[in-house]
């Protein structure tokens, strides 16, 4: 038995069985063959509309994707500012100002995603904040000592 | 994390202890050069203010009533950070920093001169 069809307006045929099976056929696809009075659709013809390739849907794995490093990355590095103001108030020693500047430095790297220089402008400010308050503590007992004499 | 903890102990030690009466840390800046810097009368003020005493507050160091809300404003944006991205972000950015550390240059400054 030969099959016509028509896909995408076209109508294409005579076809055997074996050549509709590479057709991509739909349950809607117009079809005739020998013996019909008038074209019908694939689902009404059991033999044909077996061979309609099941769409099979796959379960697509979830894609990660961004890796924790990368959350990590797109956090902004603390500021310390906190810190920096109470260094420059507290420890009276010039090195808070050198703080502050390197902690408004980092929420504008970050924002140019120079991640690397963010976190380094972080860690240098906690770096003169520790300084500020290290030299602040020594000089205490220094002046203690200075006062007695 | 730490910050709260050690705020209410140094808070308390500033509220127990009146600076003028025991040995605080004296400024090492204003002995090496005899300058004030913005932060000298601040354990007094800081004294004076948890007592209730805002005019002796004031006469250690005004400046205490600048830092305060800059420190919680700070602090504030840090805790609400997950919550408040954005105002975190305004807070911590270049220019609010730089006004802050301008703020407190110009203090060191003024209180100097005048």
């Amino acid at each position: 038995m030969k099959y016509w069809v028509i896909i995408d307006d076209v109508r294409k045929g005579p076809l055997s069985l074996e050549q509709l099976k590479e057709l991509p056929l739909t349950e809607s696809t117009p079809i005739w063959y020998a013996g019909l009075e008038e074209w019908t659709t694939i689902d009404k013809v059991p033999e044909v509309a077996s061979l309609i390739k099941k769409v099979v849907v796959e379960e697509v794995p979830v894609i990660k994707l961004s890796s924790s490093n990368d959350m990590d990355k797109e956090k902004c590095p603390p500021t310390y500012m906190v810190w920096a103001v109470l260094s420059t108030l507290c420890c009276c020693l010039p090195l808070g100002v050198v703080a502050i500047v390197f902690s408004s430095q980092v929420a504008p790297k970050f924002r140019i995603k120079d991640y690397e220089g963010a976190r380094k402008a972080s860690e240098r400010a906690a770096l003169w904040v520790i300084l500020s308050f290290v030299l602040g503590l020594i000089t205490f007992p220094l002046q203690m000592l200075f006062s007695m004499i | 994390m730490v910050t709260l903890p050690v705020a209410i102990i140094v808070l308390s030690i500033y509220f127990y202890f009146d600076p003028t009466q025991y040995p605080f840390p004296k400024c090492a800046f204003l002995s090496l050069t005899g300058w004030e810097c913005p932060g000298c009368g601040i354990q007094r003020a800081m004294h004076a203010l948890l007592h209730g005493n805002i005019s002796l507050a004031w006469y250690y160091n005004p400046f205490i009533f600048v830092v305060m809300p800059i420190l919680i404003m700070f602090y504030t944006a840090e805790i609400l950070r997950e919550k408040y991205p954005r105002f975190y972000m305004i807070v911590n950015s270049r220019v609010v920093i730089l006004v802050c550390g301008l703020i407190i240059i110009a203090w060191w400054v003024i209180r100097n001169i005048v």
